[in-house]
C-alpha cells in the first residue's frame, strides 16, 4: 500500500478547508478582517455569508433589555463589552485550530495504521476490500471525538458569555459593583461538580459582591486549588446561570426565586451568606 | 446558520418576558439550548462533509 506525500497533503488540505467553514459558519463575518476573509476565499474559493459570530447572540441575549419589539431596537443596545465578545472569538478560533490539528493527526495515522496491516497489498486494491470501511468507521469515531470536543468548547465558552453579558446588564442598569449583591443558581444533579457547589452553593445561594466576582478574574490556565467565583466560566463544561443581582429587600430561595422580605431581613441574609 | 435563523433566534431570545431567562444555565434554556444545538450541527455538517472528501480522494 502506497500513502504519497501527494496524498496526505491533500488529505491535511480538506481538513483545514473544512475547519475554516467551521470557523466562519459560528463566528460570521464580522469576527474576522478583510485580509483574513480573503485568505479564507483562497482557501475554500468561497466567500462566507453569516455576518455576526453566533457568541454575540448569546451575550445579547443575556444583556438585553427584555422584551423588544423588533430587532432594529438592537442598534441602541449592541455591545458595551465588545472586547469580551472578540476575546471569545478568539478563544474559538484557537480551538477550531487545535481540533483541525487533532483531527488531522488522527486522520493520518488512522491511515498509516491501515497501510501497516495491508502493507502487502497494493493501496488502491486494499481499498476495495474491507480496508475501505474500516476506514470509513475509524473516520466516523474520529469525528465523533471531535464532536465531544467541540461541545465542551461551546459550552463553555457560552457560560462565559451568559455571564458576561447579565454582569454587563447590571452595570449599564446603573449597578454599583461595591455595592450590588449578586448570586449564581447551579444545576445541582448528580454532574453538578464540587466546586460549582463550593462556590455558588447548594441549599442556600452563596452572595458575592459584584466587584468581588470582577476582582476575581478569570479561571482560565489556573490550576484547580486556584479556581474562584468569577462572572465567566467557571471551569470548562460548566452549567451555572447567569449572574443574577438581588435587589434591595429581596432574597432568593433555594430554587434560586427571589422573594420580598424587607430592608431588615435582607440585610440579615446578606451578613449571613455574604462571601468574601 | 443564515442571518434569518440567527435573527429568529435573537428574537425570541429579546421578546422573553423580565427576569423570564434569570437563572438559566446552556442547557435549561431553550433558546441557549437552540443555539448551542447550531453549534453542534454546523460541526456535524462540516465533519460529515470533510469525511465525505477524504473517502473521496481515496476511491
Amino acid at each position: 500500500m502506497n500513502l504519497s506525500k501527494e496524498l496526505l497533503a491533500k488529505i491535511k488540505k480538506i481538513i483545514e478547508k473544512n475547519h475554516t467553514f467551521l470557523t466562519l459558519s459560528v463566528l460570521g463575518k464580522s469576527s474576522f478582517t478583510k485580509e483574513e476573509i480573503e485568505e479564507f476565499k483562497k482557501l475554500t474559493g468561497k466567500e462566507p455569508n453569516n455576518e455576526k459570530s453566533l457568541l454575540e447572540y448569546v451575550y445579547l441575549s443575556n444583556f438585553a433589555d427584555n422584551p423588544v419589539k423588533n430587532l432594529s431596537e438592537l442598534d441602541s443596545i449592541k455591545t458595551p463589552r465588545k472586547d469580551t465578545i472578540l476575546q471569545s472569538d478568539e478563544v474559538i478560533k484557537t480551538l477550531i485550530a487545535k481540533l483541525s490539528q487533532d483531527m488531522s493527526q488522527k486522520i493520518l495515522n488512522s491511515l498509516i495504521d491501515v497501510t501497516r496491516t495491508y502493507r502487502n497489498e497494493d493501496f488502491t486494491e486494499a481499498l476495495k476490500n474491507k480496508s475501505f470501511s474500516e476506514i470509513k468507521q475509524r473516520f466516523k469515531d474520529i469525528s465523533e471525538d471531535g464532536n465531544r470536543d467541540w461541545g465542551r468548547v461551546v459550552a463553555t465558552e457560552m457560560s462565559n458569555l451568559i455571564g458576561y453579558g447579565s454582569v454587563d446588564k447590571i452595570l449599564k442598569d446603573g449597578g454599583d459593583p461595591e455595592e450590588t449583591y449578586v448570586f449564581r443558581k447551579i444545576v445541582g444533579d448528580i454532574k453538578t461538580c464540587r466546586w460549582c457547589r463550593k462556590f455558588y452553593g447548594e441549599n442556600t445561594p452563596k452572595v458575592y459582591k459584584l466587584s468581588t466576582l470582577l476582582a476575581n478574574g478569570s479561571n482560565y490556565g489556573k490550576l484547580k486549588e486556584d479556581w474562584q467565583a468569577v462572572v465567566g466560566a467557571t471551569h470548562p463544561n460548566t452549567r451555572t446561570s447567569q449572574i443574577i443581582e438581588i435587589p434591595v429587600g429581596y432574597i432568593p430561595n433555594s430554587s434560586g426565586t427571589l422573594t420580598f422580605v424587607g430592608k431588615e431581613k435582607f440585610l440579615e441574609f446578606i451578613e449571613e451568606n455574604l462571601e468574601a | 446558520m443564515s442571518q434569518d435563523q440567527a435573527d429568529d433566534i435573537l428574537l425570541k431570545a429579546l421578546k422573553r418576558k423580565e427576569g423570564g431567562n434569570v437563572g438559566s444555565s446552556v442547557f435549561e434554556d431553550e433558546i441557549m439550548r437552540e443555539v448551542f444545538d447550531i453549534f453542534k450541527e454546523n460541526y456535524e455538517k462540516m465533519s460529515e462533509k470533510l469525511i465525505k472528501e477524504i473517502l473521496d480522494e481515496l476511491k
